[in-house]
């Protein structure tokens, strides 16, 4: 395939991806106004023991809104291969020429670009509000920071995905994943609380690392270090991500969708 | 006369505890479900707990622990009532159950409650889940001052969501983008329904004490823990939670019978 074509199918499917989304502008409004909800509501309870102020407020409410995308974004390729197999078209999807990688980053970057235009709707008054001018600013870098961020979990996503080829009961894994990537993304707590390995393998995972540099950015305080493990993260958790979902699609390809 | 009387109401509770053994069934035919709810359970109480850390609150005392595992089920309560039940109603009327139901001679009411009651199974095993994982992760032992009360508490709570999702559901079916209406209010009718306990401050007092809805929630946590929270007698609090409930169920019955006319009169629910 030249690759004139391969980037109007891409393009194809990210508009097609993006008519299905725009269907739910409602959808689209809970992304804005959710993790005010969230942290407003934390905040309530947590004044009930302690002061808490501005600061503590910005960098959770930056927490909840890096849970939010990052639980969007690792559920999104199962999301959709599961709809896919539910309307009967898993199959003949597969059966198409185009690379199922190709149709799965596709719908993924579509939703990269609301999780991100989301992060930057919602963070544009508590920002503003809190830093001035000068955060808004701080907001253009910390936008690049997420969409690279988004693209490791992108890759357990796409491990998710073949999982979910295999399995009946998405529901009840996405539950679970759900839970563990809130608990184990670190963006609303600090790591000293916890027991030594757990906290190693929260700041293995990319949620904690996306969320240090992007809160270190929005703060003024620069780059993080934490960036160096973000890349890394995302090379690791992509090719993670491609050879899980591979080998489980070509065992799929055999032995047909169950 | 008598006997007649008597053959409607077995009718009636036949068709109610027909409908409660198909949703007991519906409940259990996934038990993959089941067990991923078991197991992010403990998991999102360790997340609510660590942010309150995040927060800087740095010591709960057993009290606060035994209100946040009464805090944690009320909200459990609100949280399946409006999604399992009151979405399920809506995924109904959308794939035309509720549409069949009416073409098959049933009322749409008596269905409702039967399915409903059969969540009750669900409120309990949430009960055990949530008793447990503060077990294990904070060491507290469910207090039970009161058990009769906590029962019967439990029993109103679970009558009023049952007509207030009922309620939700009809109101709200024909909007394209419920769902995003059931986040909302998934946060805001717990605050008005007695979710948050009245000790922390004088304002949740006062919504406590003004808000009919929040009497069955409230009861239950008094109950449990045997502190007065709102300084009103519990026959009051029993009294009111009654005649809201009443009030309710009396509310939920017009509009279900509303909305069953424009089915029969048009035969569509929704826009789908």
């Amino acid at each position: 395939m030249r690759i004139t074509n391969r980037v109007s199918l891409f393009w194809a499917i990210m508009i097609n991806e993006f008519k299905i989304i725009s269907r739910e502008p409602g959808g689209l409004l809970i992304l804005i106004i959710m993790p005010y909800l969230v942290a407003g509501g934390m905040a309530a309870m947590a004044s009930f023991f302690t002061r808490v102020n501005g600061v503590d407020f910005i960098r959770q409410f930056i927490g909840f809104e890096i849970i939010m995308v990052s639980v969007i974004m690792v559920q999104t390729g199962a999301r959709f291969l599961n709809e896919e197999r539910s309307g009967g078209r898993l199959e003949a999807l597969m059966a198409t020429p185009v690379s199922m990688y190709m149709v799965l980053f596709a719908t993924s970057i579509v939703m990269v670009l609301v999780n991100v235009g989301a992060y930057v709707v919602a963070s544009l008054p508590i920002v503003y509000g809190t830093f001035g001018l000068s955060g808004l600013v701080r907001l253009i870098p910390s936008m690049i920071i997420v969409i690279v961020g988004l693209m490791p979990l992108y890759g357990i996503g796409l491990a998710l995905a073949g999982l979910v080829i295999r399995i009946r009961d998405v529901d009840a894994l996405m539950n679970v994943v759900t839970s563990l990537i809130t608990v184990l993304s670190g963006a609303t707590y600090p790591l000293y609380v916890l027991p030594k390995w757990i906290s190693a393998v929260v700041v293995a995972m990319p949620m904690y690392q996306l969320y240090q540099s992007t809160l270190s950015i929005i703060m003024g305080g620069g780059v993080s270090a934490l960036i160096y493990g973000l890349a890394a993260s995302t090379v690791a958790y992509l090719m993670l991500g491609v050879f899980t979902y591979g080998r489980i699609e070509k065992s799929v390809l055999k032995a047909g969708i169950r | 006369m008598v006997g007649l009387r008597r053959v409607c109401l077995r009718l009636v509770l036949g068709k109610i505890v027909l409908e409660f053994e198909r949703g007991v069934r519906v409940l259990f035919s996934k038990p993959a479900e089941n067990i991923a709810f078991i197991i992010s359970t403990p998991l999102w109480l360790a997340f609510f707990i660590l942010t309150l850390r995040g927060y800087g609150v740095i010591k709960l005392s057993s009290v606060d622990l035994q209100l946040f595992l009464w805090v944690a089920y009320a909200f459990s309560l609100y949280t399946t009532w409006l999604w399992a039940f009151g979405h399920g109603i809506m995924d109904e009327g959308y794939d035309g159950v509720l549409e069949y139901i009416l073409a098959g001679g049933e009322d749409l009411l008596t269905h409702f409650i039967g399915w409903g009651l059969s969540l009750v199974t669900y409120e309990l095993m949430d009960l055990v889940v949530i008793a447990g994982s503060f077990a294990i992760l904070f060491n507290t032992r469910v207090s039970l001052i009161n058990p009769p009360l906590l029962a019967l508490s439990l029993v109103l709570v679970t009558l009023e969501l049952l007509f207030i999702s009922v309620i939700y559901s009809m109101l709200v079916i024909k909007l394209r983008s419920n769902w995003v209406i059931t986040n909302i209010i998934q946060f805001i009718l717990p605050t008005l329904g007695g979710l948050i306990p009245g000790e922390v401050n004088n304002y949740v007092e006062a919504i406590n004490k003004y808000s009919p809805i929040a009497y069955p929630v409230i009861l239950m946590r008094e109950s449990a823990l045997g502190i007065n929270e709102i300084n009103v007698s519990i026959t009051t609090q029993l009294a009111y939670s009654l005649f809201t409930i009443l009030a309710l169920g009396a509310l939920a019955w017009v509009i279900v019978d509303i909305t069953t006319a424009r089915l029969r009169r048009s035969g569509q629910l929704s826009l789908y």
